[in-house]
């Protein structure tokens, strides 16, 4: 075995042919094309820095694009989330306070006007169906609190229009428990003082109109306030714009910068291939 | 050989083009745009007074209308309407000024000559406001003139911003004739206290709060007889959010072609001008 490996060695490293061409001052046909494989293997180094370097630049300018209009969209969520919804869900709380404020008006003046015919029984009734409006207001009332509490709490303008709207509901819920408990003792037989009525209405009135004032200026308020989140959209929109722009220009330079640079690289190498010399 | 002799004028051209855009080119596409607009929901707070009682009625919420617009181009001065109109629910108007400014776009300050009377101070703030500087504005509802006092720096979303403060007096007997009973024996007066946040770089107003509380007053004595209201107005959330952006927005753009375009035909002209000696060593 060692007889036979050993030619073999020697064999690789220089052959009688390989010889014969070396004594006649040319290259061996084996070096030529491990030199021809050297030089594509560098040229395809070159092809991919080429292609990395050419890349590189769109890679970075599309990461950014993506970043840019994922932090509008972003955005643009945030805004539905904390401003639109809210806005549309407190509006629904808002419109029902207002119907039910109304009907609670009319109730009163229905109450007043069975004392007037002595209807007892549609007057008893009447007074349960109020009751009832009120209950539904104080429900209303506590899921637009807990609605206000959840988007932006205290020290927000809504947290001091609803507790506004609080205040009034209560005075307005005190007056009309003294005009309930004035009817109910007309009822159980006292004297019916019709300037006490007359008195008691006139501040229940006086109160309801301050409750649908209130609530006008929430409801005006969450308009308004829906409105310049849709002027804040666009102001985000022009602003990411801009940013794209700025982007794609930067990239352009980065462009500019990067053929250049491929450009003085190419140059320089074809300055550095020499001619073979002359015969 | 000429290419290197290139380099170096255009080298020198951009150097010398520095100063012209610094100072000439940046102020004109930084300043105030000819068709300026601000708009924010001011969110207003009334408490009247009654004598009849001698106590308050309570707080209440109204309905404030405000904002600014370019009006005109005088000179290259701006005519800018700034607005502020409070109303009941019920329509009533409580209180309604429009005042014409005539504004640098600049360096955002009051032009003598122009508007509807001599100002100083700025609208808002000067741009490039330092740390600690104080300055005069105007505000619309007082129409006097406010040294706005440097109280400390704030963050408001992101936002680096100066607030400022001051306490001062107004006469708004012309504004407010309607609630007047007596109008040459009787006028009202107000005790302010005034809160701007302003974003430094580029003076731009972030959000405003007054208190304020008005009062009768006798024009002959100048004795106060009675309150009339005590008020208070804030700038909306969501307003506040907007100013934000574009503040930051503009401030991007100073940035750019102020500091970064400055730099970047610095860095441009020192490169061209050293280039051929730097060839020259090789």
């Amino acid at each position: 075995m060692r007889f036979r490996t050993e030619p073999k060695k020697f064999d690789r490293l220089i052959n009688k042919k390989e010889l014969l061409y070396l004594k006649r001052g040319r290259l061996i046909p084996s070096a030529i094309s491990a030199a021809k494989r050297a030089e594509q293997a560098r040229k395809c180094k070159f092809l991919v820095y080429l292609s990395v370097m050419l890349l590189l630049p769109f890679l970075i300018l599309s990461v950014a694009l993506i970043y840019n209009s994922t932090l509008f969209m972003e955005k643009l969520g945030i805004i539905r989330e904390e401003i639109s919804v809210p806005n549309s869900e407190q509006n629904t709380y808002l419109i029902r306070l207002r119907f039910l404020s109304s009907s609670i008006r009319n109730s009163h003046d229905h109450i007043l006007l069975y004392l007037e015919l002595d209807r007892w029984d549609l007057l008893e009734s009447e007074m349960v169906t109020m009751e009832g409006l009120k209950e539904a207001r104080r429900g209303e009332l506590q899921k637009l609190k807990e609605s206000v509490i959840r988007n932006g709490g205290e020290n927000t303008s809504r947290w001091i229009l609803l507790q506004q709207l609080e205040t009034q509901i209560a005075k307005m819920n005190e007056d009309c428990n003294i005009f309930l408990a004035h009817v109910d003792s007309i009822k159980k037989g006292s004297k019916k003082e019709d300037s006490v009525t007359i008195k008691l209405a006139e501040d229940l009135s006086y109160r309801q109109n301050k409750i649908l004032n209130v609530v006008s200026a929430f409801l005006l308020y969450n308009q308004k306030e829906l409105e310049e989140s849709s002027a804040l959209v666009d102001v985000l929109k022009v602003k990411s714009l801009y940013w794209a722009y700025f982007i794609l220009a930067l990239g352009s330079i980065m462009l500019i910068v990067v053929i250049t640079s491929i450009n003085h690289t190419v140059s320089k190498s074809l300055e550095n291939i020499k001619c073979p010399p002359k015969k | 050989m000429p290419s290197k002799k290139v380099a170096l004028v255009i080298g020198l051209i951009l150097f010398a083009l520095m100063p012209l855009w610094y100072w000439g080119i940046v102020p004109k596409l930084t300043g105030l745009p000819s068709d300026f607009s601000y708009n924010a929901v001011v969110f207003s707070r009334d408490n009247f007074y009654l004598p009849e009682k001698s106590d308050f009625t309570g707080e209440q919420v109204s309905n404030t209308n405000y904002g600014y617009e370019v009006m005109e181009i005088q000179d290259g001065v701006l005519i800018i309407k700034n607005r502020f109109e409070v109303q009941e629910f019920n329509g009533k108007t409580i209180f309604k000024a429009e005042r014409l400014y005539g504004i640098n776009p600049r360096t955002h300050q009051h032009v003598y000559g122009y508007g509807d009377q001599d100002r100083e101070g700025y609208l808002f703030a000067p741009p490039h406001l330092r740390k600690g500087q104080d300055f005069v504005y105007w505000h619309v509802n007082y129409d006097r003139p406010a040294k706005m006092v440097f109280q400390g720096e704030e963050m408001i979303s992101g936002l680096n911003v100066y607030r400022y403060e001051t306490d001062y007096q107004a006469d708004q007997t012309e504004e407010l004739q309607a609630f007047l009973r007596d109008q040459e024996k009787t006028g009202i007066n107000v005790d302010i206290n005034l809160q701007l946040w302003v974003e430094p770089v580029t003076g731009r107003m972030i959000k405003y709060e007054d208190r304020a509380t008005a009062y009768f007053y006798n024009t002959s004595s100048g004795e106060r007889t009675h309150p009339w209201n005590k008020f208070q107005n804030r700038f909306d959330e969501v307003s506040i959010l907007k100013q934000v952006e574009l503040a930051k927005q503009e401030k991007f753009k100073r940035l750019l072609l102020r500091e970064t375009i400055t730099g970047l035909l610095a860095l441009a002209g020192a490169v061209l001008i050293l280039y051929p000696s730097f060839i020259n060593r090789k």
